[in-house]
């Protein structure tokens, strides 16, 4: 139990730290969303309407800790400010249409790439040494090392463009379906996230394999396994219920840190896809310096991440005997 | 999003492209000859979308809400008006302190009226008020939002019958030129404004009956200096950096071919009835020993490094400002500096983000900067921001619009015989005078002609503007234009 | 001491084991030979192809030719130059900014888990937030405000995301030394705190640091890419990230360039696996039961010989 608090202790510091970098950063920046805003009407403003629009937009010229104050007590509030990208709309309002998107799309390919990697990797142990584990281990360490967005264009051009297999814009098909709880709106939804999500699932799943693969090697060297197999247990029984069930524990945390990630392990996925989701409210806010969205959107990630491993202690707690039994 | 095809509401339509006027909400208009009022007579049974009659009123009423908060009144008229008067519910009467013709394309054309029954209801400033359910004359209302797709759909009020016949528009957002330019190659776009390269290759090849595209002019790219600092203030620098340039390289290289040399005198290729007929024919040419020449001519020498110095050993070497992203401009500055740097004069290309580039603009604390130019239906507009010396500032002081800080009584005498005049030969001889200023003194040096990026898809609608018929900018960024072409639709057969 | 006689034969015995280490396990030897493959073209590239590299041509766009082995660009550039100089430019970025990370990770990390105490809460909880914070959008966040745009913003930028995981994995190694016999005799012998942490415990951790390097290296690499991509970078100058913004921007797939776009993202994806590869024969080294290849000829080494100074 104290070790719990503890925990919950150091996750509001570190609640408190991302919020704090949170408005620093950009006022690292010279420049103000009245400007972003005057570089759209090109020009034409006087001073005095730029003095107005700053203060339209919330620009603040207080002292900084004082407008610290005003942050932390509009957050405390729920008050997240007004999105200068997609004016009047609140940031709360932007997020929340375009997190659902996100979470979908990465949630069902960080499923289906934990799965697929996880069970390649006992595959590559039980044939440990012959063909698989020398062509697999060597594929999945490069395929690891290719940068999403650029595998994210190159599937894009092939697949969707030159092939025709997949839609290649958007999260759903705009001019037959309404966005709802309606069969044809998922399935549409689902047939434009297959291509996102495979870049996202080729991107991924080599760290599961690759994980996996470890935890099992190191886990079928344990005296209880040897012990097993010189029972004479059948393989499988010694692979499965002796090593993969031990073995899968860190990449079940790991599994629960990524969740985290869900939120933005994607961005530049999202991106190439002119997907609907946090990856690209991040863009379009980065391109018209609308702070209070940049600010929202890096809020919402750093909860989840922060939740997230929160999460992955809590499981930790009740899948390792050792550390359950070591605590009671 | 934008509210702007649902607001509308422009009292006239002007034509950019070949100066003429339309009327809109006002069905004529008149004005006295010493440029001192403007009487609009507006047009009977136009209603708002929420069914309230459009009145004069609500005109009267929003030039009083853009005197009151200046943030709202962002072509700054107001301080033109003296009163605002509505002798019937269907005239408007505006008088001016001096005669200035311009505010007709300012009210007329660029103020959105906005209606008085539901905005004398605000409180505080105008600009701050985010209109939740945008009430306006236009041809659409707002069927859905999301930040991926924004829907309109036909305003069955709008006060032109049968229109719109496009009953839906779509628009949704791209996060990449990429990604929208395959949905344009998919035919899944109408309508457009991309920068593609190599358009004929990538888009018009693939359905040549049905794609196409228009770039007609649309304000000119110039290099900007400003001119109070030295060795900017001597004319022979500026004309030596300009014949260093080759403009077709520009355009070919670092524009598709897209964004034609610009002509000497500022004015766009429709402005061709305000050319100086010596002026004709001429044009820009690359002619790097003129350069070197000018330079000698002004006590500049050659140092060892190829670069020129003046007599105290300061060297010409400078930062060109391009902001991030503009990847175009930034190809452009890259050739300038290559073409400089060969006649000697050292020019380092500083990429920076649009906020720092602006800055600096605005506060003349630059070398040198590439920046688009602000049109209107006559060269008058583009004269006035780039050469008024009320708009400009010192050093250090924003200016609004005169970056490169010109400031000449004969060329502000110009701008005024223009603007206090409504006597078309007098107004041609100001702007002949301004065209010389502009090629005997070059204060700042035009480069391309920058066009409206257009594309459209005939397939599904017809009634798009094109060379053969430049009813209104095309694109689906200038306003009210925008509405203008979208209501000249009709669909396929 | 006979120093003229003996060094020429411990250099070669030095050498010699240098390549037994290298040969011992094949992911290594792998790995290195690709690295070693892009550091060559890092340093002779450009030697090959001088000039600048974003030099404009009229060749617009030309597929691979004599003329041109890689094709041009949509502004007349040769790829290969490009390709070549960026190298250099992707490889410097990716170990400097790599290494200076991992210094970071060191002092953080060997002086938390030394002292212990209050000193390893405070920075035990500042490693860990940094941990926590998602990297990547902070990564973006902090690139897009910055006021300069360029390879020192992103040399900061990466740093400031990178250096926790390191820290934390060296603090939990430094926890289970400090009370090791030789910390304890160097204690007792009365050096100082800093002498023992960097001259003590340091040089029985470096496997671990390298393979963090490695790491460190690879996320560099990927993430100034990704940035870069983005426009967040100095698109001016020449690396694989700038190639592909610039590719990207001027439509290089849509126009069917592949022998533009293709290079930079292969290059990238074979020097990470290279990295990857022999960071994965590190940990085999030192953990042996992760070896599932046959057995290497020279199976047993004195992992802690002490080196004669």
């Amino acid at each position: 139990m104290r070790h719990l608090l503890r925990r919950i202790g150091f996750y509001l510091v570190a609640l408190w730290v991302s919020v704090t970098l949170n408005f620093l950063i950009p006022h690292l920046s010279p420049g103000n969303p009245a400007q972003a805003l005057m570089s759209r009407l090109k020009g034409k403003v006087s001073p005095q309407a730029q003095h107005a629009l700053e203060i339209s937009l919330g620009v603040n010229h207080d002292p900084l800790w004082s407008q610290y104050l005003q942050y932390i007590n509009n957050l405390l509030h729920g008050n997240l400010g007004v999105s200068i990208t997609y004016l009047p709309t609140p940031v709360s309002q932007v997020i929340g249409q375009d997190l659902p998107w996100t979470l979908v799309l990465v949630g069902v390919a960080l499923v289906i790439s934990f799965v697929v990697g996880t069970v390649l990797g006992i595959i590559v142990v039980w044939w440990r040494g012959s063909f698989s584990d020398v062509v697999f281990t060597p594929f999945f360490t490069f395929l690891s090392a290719i940068p999403y967005f650029w595998l994210a264009l190159v599937l894009l051009y092939i697949l969707g463009s030159q092939l025709n297999w997949f839609p290649i814009h958007g999260g759903y098909d705009t001019d037959n379906t309404v966005p709802g709880f309606n069969l044809d709106f998922i399935l549409s939804a689902a047939q434009y996230a297959i291509l996102p999500a495979i870049t996202i699932v080729i991107g991924s799943i080599a760290a599961w394999m690759l994980g996996m693969r470890n935890a099992m090697v190191t886990t079928l060297s344990e005296d209880y396994v040897m012990m097993a197999e010189a029972k004479g247990l059948p393989s499988w029984r010694v692979m499965f219920t002796y090593g993969a069930r031990n073995a899968i524990l860190p990449n079940i945390t790991a599994f629960a840190l990524s969740l985290g990630f869900v939120v933005s392990g994607s961005l530049l996925t999202e991106i190439v896809f002119s997907y609907p989701g946090i990856g690209f409210a991040i863009l379009q806010a980065v391109d018209n310096l609308d702070y209070a969205l940049l600010q929202g959107i890096f809020l919402v990630i750093t909860v989840a991440v922060l939740g997230a491993n929160f999460l992955a202690d809590l499981l930790y707690v009740v899948l390792d005997p050792r550390v359950r039994i070591g605590r009671s | 999003m934008d509210h702007r095809l649902i607001r509308s509401s422009y009292v006239i339509y002007f034509n950019r492209l070949d100066g003429s006027v339309k009327p809109w909400l006002a069905s004529s208009y008149e004005r006295s000859s010493d440029a001192t009022s403007i009487t609009f007579h507006l047009r009977k049974g136009v209603v708002w979308s929420d069914g309230q009659p459009f009145t004069s009123d609500d005109v009267v009423f929003t030039l009083g809400l853009l005197k009151k908060y200046s943030a709202m009144d962002l072509s700054s008229i107001t301080p033109f008006i003296k009163t605002v008067s509505a002798p019937d519910a269907n005239t408007v009467q505006v008088t001016l302190d001096k005669p200035f013709y311009p505010l007709l394309w300012y009210l007329g054309g660029q103020t959105y009226i906005l209606p008085k029954h539901v905005w004398s209801s605000v409180k505080g400033d105008g600009s701050q008020y985010a209109d939740p359910n945008p009430v306006g004359t236009g041809p659409y209302l707002v069927k859905s939002f999301t930040p991926q797709l924004v829907v309109l759909s036909k305003n069955p009020k709008f006060w032109q019958p049968g229109k719109p016949e496009v009953t839906e528009l779509k628009i949704p957002s791209f996060n990449s030129n990429t990604s929208a330019e395959l949905a344009l190659q998919k035919g899944q776009i109408d309508w457009t404004n991309l920068y593609i390269p190599n358009i004929q290759k990538t888009y018009i090849n693939l359905d040549p009956q049905h794609n196409h595209y228009w770039f007609p002019a649309s304000d000119i790219v110039m290099l900007f200096m400003p001119l109070s600092k030295y060795p900017f203030n001597l004319l022979p620098v500026r004309q030596a950096i300009s014949s260093a340039i080759d403009r077709s390289k520009l355009d070919s290289l670092g524009e598709s071919g897209y964004e034609p040399p610009a002509h000497p005198t500022g004015l766009l290729p429709y402005n061709k009835d305000y050319m100086v007929p010596e002026y004709a024919d001429l044009k820009f040419t690359q002619d790097p020993a003129k350069s070197e020449q000018l330079l000698q001519g002004a006590g500049f020498t050659k140092g060892s490094d190829g670069i020129y110095a003046d007599k105290n050993g300061k060297k010409l070497s400078f930062n060109l400002n391009v902001v991030s992203g503009y990847t175009d401009w930034i190809t452009d500055c890259q050739l300038m500096a290559t073409e400089l740097k060969a006649v000697g004069i050292k020019v380092n290309v500083n990429v920076i983000a649009f906020d720092a580039y602006y800055n600096a603009l605005q506060n003349g604390t630059y070398d040198m900067a590439l920046l688009w130019t602000n049109p209107g239906p006559t060269p008058y507009y583009l004269y006035d921001a780039l050469l008024r010396s009320t708009n400009s500032a010192p050093i250090g002081q924003p200016a609004s619009s005169n970056y490169e800080r010109w400031n000449d009584t004969n060329t502000d005498a110009l701008l005024n015989q223009y603007a206090s005049s409504t006597d078309p030969t007098v107004q041609k001889q100001a702007i002949i005078g301004l065209e010389k200023i502009m090629v005997e003194q070059m204060p700042s040096i035009p480069l391309m002609d920058e066009p409206y990026w257009y594309q459209y898809n005939t397939s599904k609608f017809v009634g798009w503007p094109d060379q053969q018929h430049p009813f209104a900018a095309p694109g689906t960024a200038t306003y009210p234009d925008i509405e203008y072409v979208v209501l000249n639709l009709h669909p396929a057969d | 001491m006979l120093v003229p006689t003996t060094t020429p034969s411990t250099t070669m015995l030095r050498l010699r084991d240098t390549w037994r280490l290298v040969t011992l396990n094949r992911k290594v030897s792998f790995g290195l030979a690709i690295l070693a493959f892009f550091v060559l073209l890092a340093i002779f590239g450009p030697m090959f192809f001088p000039g600048d590299p974003n030099a404009f041509s009229p060749d617009i766009l030309q597929p691979p030719s004599t003329a041109h082995w890689l094709g041009t660009t949509q502004t007349g550039q040769d790829v290969l130059t490009q390709l070549l100089w960026g190298t250099r430019f992707s490889l410097i970025m990716g170990f400097a900014i790599g290494i200076s990370t991992m210094i970071i990770s060191v002092i953080i990390g060997l002086v938390a888990g030394y002292f212990g105490g209050l000193i390893d809460e405070v920075l035990s909880l500042f490693t860990n937030v940094f941990l926590v914070l998602p990297t990547l959008p902070l990564a973006i966040l902090l690139a897009a405000f910055a006021a300069y745009r360029g390879p020192l913003t992103i040399a900061i930028v990466l740093i400031v995301t990178g250096w926790s995981w390191g820290a934390r994995v060296l603090r939990a190694q430094t926890l289970s030394m400090r009370n090791r016999d030789y910390v304890d005799a160097a204690k007792a012998s009365g050096e100082n705190s800093l002498h023992i942490i960097f001259f003590e415990i340091l040089p029985n951790e470096i496997s671990i640091v390298a393979a963090e390097l490695l790491g460190t290296v690879i996320y560099v690499i990927l993430a100034e890419t990704g940035l870069e991509f983005l426009g967040l970078g100095d698109i001016t100058s020449t690396s694989w990230g700038t190639m592909l913004y610039w590719a990207g921007n001027n439509d290089a797939l849509m126009l069917g360039a592949w022998w533009w776009f293709l290079p930079p993202g292969l290059c990238i994806a074979l020097l990470g696996a290279g990295l990857a590869f022999i960071n994965f024969g590190i940990d085999e080294i030192a953990n042996p039961r992760l070896r599932t290849e046959p057995k290497p000829k020279l199976a047993k080494r004195n992992k802690n010989r002490e080196v004669a100074a």
